[in-house]
C-alpha cells in the first residue's frame, strides 16, 4: 500500500516583491511504506515547500494529498496539527530543540499535544525508552547546550519517533554535522528504515548523502526532474567502521563543543 | 491535548525562564501588596477615628463660636469671640435636656515640678466635663463644684504629665508650676490614646475654667462649650432649644446668621468617617494604579516573549501543537504568574501591613476584602493582558515560526 500519494499537487505564494511565485507546479509522487527516498535540488526549486506540504505543514493550492489512505491536502490548521501529532515526526538541520529543556522533557513533547496522552509516568517511561534507542539513555537531564551536535540531532530523532509516526521527515539532518557524526546519523535512520520499516522521506542537497538512500527525487523548477531508485544504497555503518579511528569519548566530545561555542 | 498536558506545558515553560517569570511577575507582586497596605492602613485610620468619636462620650453636643461652615472636624482655637461662660450656664440651666455644659478654654504653656518641666495643653472645664466625656478618673478626684467656684488652683493630670514631670510616681498632693502658678495635683486621668486629630490627649493638664480664665489664659471667652444633653432621642430638640436660646442671648435679629455652630457627635462622627474613607479611597485607587501598570507589565513582558520563543512555538506546532494549545499555554502562563504574583504580593502585604504597625505604631486593620479584590484583580489582569499576546503566538505560521531566528 502506498503510504504517501500526491497527485498534480501546486502551490503558488504571495510574495511581496516578486508577486505571485510559482514554487510547486504540478508534482506526483507516490511513495510506499518502507521506503528511505532523498529529497534533492537546489534552492528554490521546491523542495521545501513540497517537504512542508508532505508534512502537512503547510497545504496545496491544487492538486491531491493523500497520506495512509487519508486525504491530508485540504485540511484546516487543526487537522492538519492532529495528522502531524498522530502521523508524522519531524527532524530539523537546526534540531530546533527547546532550550534549557532537559532531553527527556524534550522527547516527551509530541506526547504532550496527543489528543489522548499516555499517563505521566508512562510518558516518562516512553521517552526513556526513545532516549535509549538513540543510545542517550545516560544524557536524559543534560540541557541541549550540554549535548553536541550529534547528541542533539539524536535527541531530536527521539522526539521525533515518540509518537510512533508512520512517516519521518528529515529536512538536511547533517547540514549542520561533521562527517563522521553525519554518518552516525545515517546510521540510525538506516536503521530505523530497515528494522522498523519507519518511511523516512529525506532532504539533502549533498550528492554522496543522498547515496545512503533507497531512492533520490530531484526536483527542479516545481516540478521533478527525475525520480532514481538506488539498488546498492550506501551502508552507513560500514562507512563509519571504515572511517577507522575510534570515537572520542563523551568527556572529550562535550569539551570540544564547548570550546566551540563563541 | 488534555488540560492536564496544558498545565504541564505552561508551568515547564515557566520554570524554564524562571528569571522572566519573576520579573514579569513583580509588578503584580508589588500592585497588589500595595492594594492591601495602603487599603489595610486607611481602614486602621477609620476604625480608629470611629472609636474615637466613640470616645468623645455620650450624647454629646459641641458648641463653637462663629459660622464655622463644616468642612472638617477641626476644633481648633475659636475664631470669635462670642460665647461666653454665661452662655454656658445659661444652656445647663435653662434648657431641661441639657445634662451638663462645660465651657473649654486651652492655653499651651510649659509646666515645671522640681527640676522637670514639659510642655503641655491646660484646659479650663467645668466640673462636669469627665462625665460629658466619659472619661474615668484613674485615681484621685476631679475638682468639685465648690472649688470651681473659689478658682482654686488645683488640676487633673493625664498619664503623659505623671510620666514625664513623676516619672510614674504618685503625683496627688503634688504641686506643679505654670509660669509661677502653684497649682494642686488632686486626680489622674485613664489613659485615653490617641484624638481624632492625632495628638495624645493624655498630654493634658484640666483645671476649673475659673481658675484658667482668671489666672492662666487671659481670655474672656469659651473656645467651645461641651454640652451634654440627656438622651439620643432629643439630641435634635435640645439643638434647636440650644439654637434659639444663644440667638436670643446674643441678641441676633432675625435675618442674622447664628454667629455659633453647633455640632452634634454624630455628625462630628460623620464628617470624620467620610474623611478616612476619602483617605482610604485614594490610597487604594493609587495602589490600583500600580497594579494597571503590574498587568501591562505582564502583557508587555508577554509580547516580548511571544517575539523571542517564535521558534519554539514552531516546534511546538511540528510536533502537533494546535493553535489553541499554543493559545492556552501562553494564556495559562499569564495567569499562572498573576496568580502567583497576586499570592506573593498578599503575603508581603500582610507582612508590610505587619511592619507598618510594628515601626510606625500606626493602627491596622487588614481588610479581608482588599486581599479577596487584589487577588482577583490580578487574576483577571493576568487573563486580560494575556489574551492578547497568547491570541498572536497562536496565530503564528509554523513554517515561518521554524524559519525565525
Amino acid at each position: 500500500m502506498s503510504l504517501i500519494v500526491l497527485q498534480g499537487v501546486h502551490k503558488t505564494y504571495q510574495s511581496g516583491k516578486a508577486g505571485e511565485v510559482h514554487a510547486l507546479r504540478g508534482v506526483d509522487i507516490t511513495l510506499g511504506e518502507g521506503e528511505f527516498a532523498m529529497v534533492m535540488g537546489s534552492s528554490g526549486s521546491g523542495k521545501s515547500t513540497l517537504m512542508n506540504i508532505i508534512g502537512c505543514l503547510d497545504r496545496s493550492s491544487r492538486g491531491n494529498y493523500w497520506l495512509d489512505g487519508e486525504e491530508a491536502g485540504h485540511l484546516d490548521r487543526d487537522a492538519r496539527a492532529a495528522i502531524r501529532s498522530r502521523k508524522i515526526g519531524f527532524v530539523f538541520q537546526n534540531f530546533h530543540l527547546l532550550a534549557r529543556t532537559s532531553a527527556l522533557e524534550n522527547v516527551e513533547l509530541p506526547l504532550l499535544y496527543q489528543a489522548h496522552p499516555p499517563s505521566y509516568s508512562e510518558m516518562r517511561r516512553r521517552a526513556r525508552e526513545a532516549l535509549a534507542f538513540v543510545r542517550l539513555e545516560n544524557r536524559a537531564d543534560h540541557m541541549p547546550s550540554e549535548l553536541s551536535g550529534g547528541q542533539q540531532q539524536r535527541v531530536a530523532i527521539a522526539r521525533a519517533l515518540i509518537n510512533r509516526p508512520r512517516l519521518l521527515i528529515a529536512d538536511e539532518p547533517t547540514g549542520n554535522l561533521d562527517s563522521r557524526t553525519s554518518l552516525e546519523i545515517l546510521r540510525l535512520l538506516q536503521r530505523l528504515n530497515a528494522d522498523e520499516g519507519l518511511t523516512i522521506l529525506m532532504v539533502t542537497h549533498e550528492p554522496e548523502i543522498s547515496a545512503y538512500g533507497k531512492r533520490v527525487v530531484r526536483l527542479f523548477d516545481g516540478r521533478i526532474q527525475s525520480d532514481e531508485p538506488i539498488r546498492e544504497p550506501r551502508s552507513a555503518a560500514a562507512d563509519r567502521d571504515a572511517l577507522g579511528e575510534e570515537e572520542p569519548n563523551d568527556h572529550e566530545r562535550d569539551a570540544a563543543t564547548l570550546e566551540a561555542v563563541p | 491535548m488534555k488540560v492536564t498536558s496544558g498545565i504541564l506545558i505552561a508551568v515547564r515553560a515557566l520554570r524554564r525562564n524562571l528569571m522572566r517569570s519573576l520579573l514579569t511577575a513583580l509588578g503584580i507582586i508589588i500592585g497588589v501588596s500595595a492594594v492591601i497596605t495602603l487599603v489595610s492602613i486607611g481602614e486602621g485610620a477609620r476604625s480608629e477615628v470611629e472609636e474615637q468619636v466613640n470616645r468623645l462620650g455620650q450624647n454629646v453636643v459641641l458648641v463653637f463660636p462663629g459660622s464655622r461652615s463644616l468642612g472638617g472636624v477641626s476644633i481648633g482655637g475659636g475664631s470669635a469671640n462670642t460665647l461666653t461662660v454665661e452662655d454656658a450656664i445659661a444652656l445647663q440651666e435653662e434648657i431641661p435636656e441639657v445634662v451638663a455644659a462645660s465651657p473649654e478654654v486651652r492655653s499651651q504653656r510649659q509646666v515645671i515640678y522640681g527640676n522637670r518641666n514639659w510642655f503641655t495643653r491646660i484646659y479650663g472645664q467645668s466640673e462636669d466635663y469627665l462625665r460629658i466625656r466619659q472619661w474615668p478618673i484613674e485615681y484621685g478626684r476631679m475638682f468639685t463644684a465648690e472649688e470651681l467656684h473659689r478658682a482654686e488652683q488645683v488640676a487633673v493630670i493625664g498619664e503623659t504629665i505623671v510620666e514625664e514631670l513623676f516619672e510614674g510616681t504618685d503625683p496627688t498632693g503634688e504641686i506643679i508650676r505654670v509660669r509661677g502658678l502653684p497649682l494642686r495635683v488632686i486626680g489622674v486621668l485613664s489613659r485615653k490614646g490617641m484624638s481624632l486629630m492625632g495628638s495624645v490627649q493624655d498630654d493634658i493638664i484640666i483645671v476649673p475654667y475659673t481658675t484658667a480664665f482668671q489666672k492662666i489664659s487671659g481670655r474672656s471667652h469659651a473656645m467651645v462649650i461641651n454640652v451634654q444633653v440627656f438622651s439620643d432621642s432629643v439630641m435634635q430638640m435640645a439643638r434647636l432649644k440650644m439654637t434659639d436660646l444663644l440667638r436670643e442671648r446674643h441678641r441676633l435679629d432675625p435675618d442674622q446668621e447664628n454667629d455659633f455652630t453647633i455640632q452634634t457627635q454624630e455628625e462630628i462622627a460623620q464628617a470624620a468617617t467620610e474623611t478616612s474613607r476619602t483617605m482610604t479611597f485614594l490610597l487604594a485607587s493609587i495602589a490600583g494604579v500600580s497594579l494597571l501598570v503590574g498587568g501591562i507589565g505582564i502583557m508587555n513582558i508577554m509580547l516580548v516573549s511571544v517575539t523571542e520563543r517564535t521558534r519554539e512555538i514552531g516546534i511546538r506546532m511540528a510536533v502537533g501543537g494546535r493553535g489553541n494549545d499554543i493559545l492556552f499555554q501562553f494564556l495559562l502562563e499569564a495567569v499562572l504568574l498573576s496568580i502567583l504574583g497576586g499570592l506573593l504580593g498578599v503575603l508581603i502585604g500582610i507582612l508590610a501591613t505587619g511592619g507598618v504597625a510594628q515601626y510606625a505604631g500606626w493602627p491596622v486593620r487588614i481588610s479581608t476584602e482588599a486581599i479577596v479584590i487584589a487577588f482577583i484583580v490580578s487574576a483577571g489582569t493576568g487573563i486580560f493582558f494575556g489574551f492578547y499576546p497568547a491570541m498572536k503566538a497562536s496565530r503564528l505560521d509554523p513554517i515561518d515560526a521554524l524559519r525565525h531566528e
